[in-house]
């Protein structure tokens, strides 16, 4: 048996072995995804050492779903700095809007990246750089103009990115230079801050779920992500089946919904939608520190308090007594007590509030009256629960009320 | 009282004394000292002297000096002769002169792992700190782990994170790589067969990419005893090594007794069973102040032991907590403690499978007794050196089972002691784990045209790869891999198998351990009796698909002991050659193995009392698998037919081949190549077996030649006639 043979024989048996993987499917008829894309003004396409570089320029009064281009560089630095836990402004001119196509979705040094995807705002157009490997022999090539890129710009917008796109990219410069470049940029990453924001009030976290909810994007026949690495080995295999195309308008796709949903973001947390939407953008200012916004978006949040029939989320929750917090110590006790009775009201079950505003009656507003129907109340509920935390609470409310009583 | 008082009453015991069949003493042997190398860091020294270590063993120092010359080295001593000190020197010496520099430490199981680190912890405490050691393993969280990779100075891991963890991720290890200096191999001796094959295919890898980074490690290998030392270290390091094999350590007087149990039965040939005879044997000792270690063979074995000495104790009014049992399948919490309870002499008797065979740092102790053969010589020299003294003496008992093999080792006490432990054979360029290895290899780098990575055909095999399984793809002059999966996963070490069974008591709502899925079909199946720590828990229920078995504990005088059946049907048969007088067929094959039904033993006779059914899944594998068919005059001629001289075996024709038939299968899913090399090699085999059996003097067959006596008494006689045809 010859060793090409015995080779085929252990292949075969391993084949016999099922193995997860997904079957390509069979393209659709017309990319329809083409619909929806705004019109380029010029697409120029290059051959490069290494690499395939393809540069498509918008006019920032495109649209991309519900949002024009241009609407970016209106977007308040500051907020983004804010979204990505940066400590200080990003400005939108600044952002380099980046997307990558891998050979395989998990990470190793097998791992290629094939396609780098960018958007950058210059000379009044968005300027799409799409790069692709012509070959992993051309690696390094391919990395250098890749490192070109990535200097234009001062920070980085991804989605996932942070535990993806910049661990694939650095892998490969580390394997060749040493270096892990990416790691060193200040990095948005709107996956985190999207689902901070957005959890709520979405089925799931994925990208084009906000799209189709946030941005008004709906992919047609678009290339499912899985099967982009099929698509390039193709193409390394000089099979033009016309996938490779759908492959750049995937990644087109998708840094265009960068640049959107850094638009969405900033508007949620600059003019929220009332309720949920607000409360999870007051919370994320207040944890950031920019207290005067937070407050002022978290009373944006509270304002539909009572008109969510879904019960409470616990965001707003959070928001109400945060906001409460915050008025009592602008030696503003009454409205905080009222605030705290409104979030008592649409949550009948939840002692809290009430056990708060029995602390501020008592304290602050020294109305005993208040306090003590407060606590009463709060007792009440408190009856209800179990476990040895809530005794102690019980056990302190009681006292509570006895002190109260006997100022009578 | 002193071990050799215990022992002069034990020799003079009417029962126990009269069962010592042989006695050899082993002399004390006095250290052979040698100072620090002259070239050592002074600040290293210094921190020596601070540990204690005012000198070295002379094959310390041998060691030593090969390392700092860059050398690759075997060091091959005893327990305890300080081998430890003999990398970690080197490794801190290259760091203290060079603050890039790194090392990575393999130890073949987790446990080792924290051990030896704790060791090469004293020594940077003593030097003031700033060297970062610590262990990349599956129970490293990823904060610590970021930090290994970011800026640990010595790494130590496993094979399996080296596998499937550092090397295919070698991008996130780049400084590690750049700075690697030195690659130790502890418990090499750990590393034969399949598992060995596998870890020289890692060292390949591994070398490939220091050679992409620049750097050029050194070996050094530790290993117990060997016959060939050499070679296998260089089988796994690629390499030739300097070997340093003359332990200078002390070590006191050593009594190797071997004890045959008394005839219970003259007729039947029946012996006290082994465990009595070893809890005997125990009792004698252990609660005088011996410090006792039992191997106790089977995991069976162990926890019956562990129950008949607790009992000892109780009814001796002590505290049956002295006596404990070790095994796999105790949590990890669990054994850490058994071993610091060791070191600390907090215990008296530890009764273990081979799980403390390996190095793990237990301390030394005054007695060992091994409770039945344990199949090689390598694993009874492992065994006996856990007892063993600086000065003190310190003694091993053998004691012999009823059964053939047993027998012939403790009646012929120069079989073991004169002989050389078994050669550890391992074989890289198996063409499975080779072809397997070189997917991982592909992934981590590409392969250059004309690049070797082990045996002559490396071209070909990518080839194949490239144009055939479409993984590897050829650009330039350089292969890369091309596929989506990460093949290090698909790639098995070894045939151990991780989807565990848990084993959870209800009463208490804890997870008690955990067992393998093989393993788990023996002994949890429902109704088994399962022991821990010698007490009894018995199955409620197994959930085989959800993977846990409830247990509760119970009170009850037996225990179980469970049936397998297993079935051998051939799938294809791919090769044929003809021998002299039978027809070798290589082919695949399914092997079914299926517990059937389960018995139940009274603790200490061992009475059957009574029998339960197993409904459970067959385990069934695939694989290769070789079948020997003689011809039907050969059998003829040789009495291997019904009611023959040679029908040692009932049922001998195998139903499809209607002739007497050898299988011989690879049991390991898929194979791994063991049948192909005999298939290739069938006459060379057959020659050498023919030598074996002709050269052996004994009479009529014994363990060393066609199997002890039992197998018939025209064994060795027909085995001759059959071999000299097929090997003439």
């Amino acid at each position: 048996m010859s060793l090409r043979d015995r080779l085929r024989r252990l292949e075969a048996r391993a084949a016999r072995t099922p193995r997860a993987g997904k079957e390509a499917g069979a393209p659709p008829e017309g990319a329809a995804a083409r619909g929806l894309l705004p019109a380029a003004l010029e697409v120029r396409e290059s051959e490069e050492e290494g690499v395939v570089a393809r540069v498509s320029r918008f006019s920032l009064e495109e649209r991309h779903g519900r949002f024009r281009l241009g609407e970016i560089l209106d977007v308040d630095a500051e907020l983004l700095g804010w979204a990505a836990r940066h400590g200080g402004p990003l400005p939108p001119r600044d952002a380099l809007f980046l997307d990558t196509e891998t050979t395989s979705l998990g990470g190793g040094a097998g791992v290629y990246v094939f396609l780098v995807g960018t958007l950058v705002v210059e000379e009044g157009t968005a300027a799409v750089e799409q790069l692709l490997l012509r070959g992993p022999h051309v690696e390094p090539a391919f990395l250098e103009r890749v490192e070109q890129t990535l200097v234009r710009r001062g920070h980085l917008v991804t989605f996932f990115g942070k535990a993806f796109d910049r661990h694939r990219l650095d892998d490969r410069f580390a394997l060749h230079t040493g270096r892990r470049p990416l790691t060193l940029l200040p990095h948005l990453d709107l996956y985190h801050v999207g689902r901070r924001l957005f959890r709520a009030v979405m089925p799931d976290t994925r990208l084009r779920t906000f799209e189709r909810a946030l941005l008004g994007v709906e992919r047609v026949a678009d290339l499912d992500g899985a099967e982009c690495p099929d698509a390039y080995f193709d193409w390394l295999d000089g099979v033009d089946n016309g996938r490779m195309e759908r492959v750049f308008q995937h990644n087109l796709i998708d840094v265009l919904s960068l640049l959107a949903l850094s638009v969405r973001v900033s508007a949620a947390l600059a003019a929220p939608a009332p309720g949920r939407e607000a409360a999870a953008s007051g919370l994320l200012l207040l944890d950031a520190g920019d207290e005067e916004r937070a407050v002022a978006v978290l009373e944006r949040a509270v304002a539909g308090l009572e008109a969510d029939a879904a019960g409470v989320d616990p965001d707003l929750r959070r928001a109400a007594l945060e906001l409460a917090a915050d008025r009592q110590r602008r030696g503003e006790g009454r409205a905080a007590v009222l605030l705290l009775e409104r979030l008592a009201a649409a949550l009948p079950l939840d002692a809290e509030p009430l056990l708060r505003a029995a602390r501020i009656a008592e304290r602050h507003l020294r109305e005993r009256d208040t306090a003590l129907d407060c606590a009463r109340r709060a007792l009440g509920r408190l009856e209800a629960q179990a476990g040895s935390r809530a005794e102690e609470v019980r056990e302190r409310v009681r006292r509570q009320i006895e002190r109260l009583r006997e100022r009578e | 009282m002193t071990v050799a008082e215990r022992l002069a009453l034990f020799l003079s015991d009417p029962d126990l004394g009269q069962s010592v069949v042989a006695h050899r003493v082993q002399a004390r042997r006095e250290a052979a000292g040698a100072r620090l190398p002259e070239r050592v860091d002074e600040r290293l020294a210094q921190a020596c002297r601070q540990c204690g270590i005012e000198e070295l063993y002379q094959h310390q120092r041998r060691a030593i000096d090969a390392a700092l010359a860059s050398q690759d080295v075997a060091v091959v001593t005893g327990t305890a002769s300080g081998k430890t000190l003999c990398y970690n020197l080197p490794v801190l010496d290259a760091r203290l002169r060079d603050g890039a520099a790194t090392a990575l430490y393999l130890f073949p199981t987790k446990a080792l792992t924290q051990d030896q680190i704790a060791a090469a912890d004293r020594l940077i405490a003593a030097l003031g700190g700033g060297i970062r050691a610590g262990t990349y393993d599956g129970d490293t969280p990823p904060q610590a782990r970021r930090a290994l990779r970011e800026a640990g100075d010595i790494v130590a891991t496993n094979p399996y994170m080296l596998h499937t963890g550092i090397l295919p991720n070698h991008p996130k290890w780049v400084r590690f790589f750049r700075g690697l200096r030195f690659v130790v191999i502890d418990e090499m001796h750990g590393y034969t067969g399949v598992f060995g094959s596998h870890v020289a295919n890692l060292m390949r890898r591994l070398l490939r990419i220091c050679a992409h980074y620049g750097s050029r490690p050194v070996f050094v290998f530790c290993s117990a005893t060997l016959r060939n030392p050499g070679e296998l270290a260089q089988a796994l390091g690629g390499r030739p090594v300097v070997v340093v094999a003359e332990d200078a350590s002390p070590h006191g007087e050593r009594h190797f007794l071997y004890v045959n149990p008394p005839l219970v039965n003259r007729e039947l040939g029946l012996r006290r069973n082994v465990l009595e005879q070893t809890r005997r044997v125990v009792a004698h000792f252990a609660p005088f102040g011996v410090k006792t270690i039992v191997f106790g063979g089977s995991r069976n074995g162990v926890e019956l032991l562990v129950k008949y000495l607790k009992d000892h104790y109780a009814r001796g009014g002590r505290d049956p907590l002295l006596v404990r049992g070790y095994r796999g399948g105790y949590l990890p919490e669990l054994r850490r403690t058994i071993e610091r309870e060791l070191r600390e002499a907090a215990i008296e008797v530890v009764v273990s499978t081979n799980a403390l065979e390996l190095g793990i740092d237990i301390g030394q102790l005054d007695l060992c007794v091994l409770a039945g053969y344990p199949r090689s010589r390598a694993s009874f020299f492992q065994q006996a050196g856990r007892a063993g003294r600086r000065s003190a003496t310190s003694a091993v008992i053998l004691i012999g089972r009823s059964d053939p093999l047993d027998q012939y080792v403790v009646t012929h006490p120069e079989y073991l002691l004169a002989g050389a432990p078994e050669a550890a054979a391992i074989d890289p360029d198996n063409l499975v784990i080779r072809a397997n290895q070189m997917k991982c290899a592909a992934f981590e780098l590409p392969f250059r045209a004309g690049e070797e990575f082990g045996g002559g055909d490396t071209a070909e095999v990518l080839d194949f790869f490239a144009s055939e399984a479409g993984i590897l793809r050829k650009a330039g002059d350089q292969y890369y891999w091309a596929a989506r999966g990460f093949p290090a996963e698909e790639v098995s070490l070894d045939a151990s198998d991780l989807d565990n069974v848990v084993i959870h008591d209800v009463e208490s709502g804890r997870t008690l351990a955990e067992i393998d899925r093989p393993s788990a079909q023996l002994m949890v199946h429902e109704g088994a009796i399962y022991q821990h720590q010698g007490e009894q828990y018995q199955v409620l229920a197994l959930d085989w698909e959800g993977r846990r078995a409830d247990l509760k504990k119970v009170d009850v005088d037996y225990f179980t002991e469970a049936n397998v059946e297993v079935d051998v049907s051939v799938l294809s048969e791919d090769r044929e050659q003809r021998l002299a007088a039978a027809t070798a067929l290589m082919g695949d094959v399914s092997v079914r193995k299926t517990v059937t039904m389960f018995q139940k033993l009274r603790f200490y006779t061992g009475e059957d009392v009574g029998t339960g059914p197993v409904h459970l899944p067959a385990e069934e594998l695939e694989t290769d698998a070789l079948i020997l068919c003689l011809d039907e005059d050969l059998a003829e001629k040789s009495g291997l037919y019904a009611g023959g001289s040679g029908a040692a075996l009932p049922g001998l024709a195998s139903p499809r081949f209607r002739r007497p038939a050898l299988y011989l299968f690879d049991d390991h899913p898929g194979g791994v190549g063991l049948v192909e090399r005999v298939f290739e090699g069938l006459d060379e085999i057959l020659r050498a077996c023919r030598e074996v059996v002709e050269g052996c003097p004994c009479p009529d067959g014994c363990p060393s030649c066609v199997g002890p006596l039992a197998e018939g008494a025209d064994a060795k006689r027909v085995a001759r006639a059959i071999l000299r045809v097929l090997a003439p």
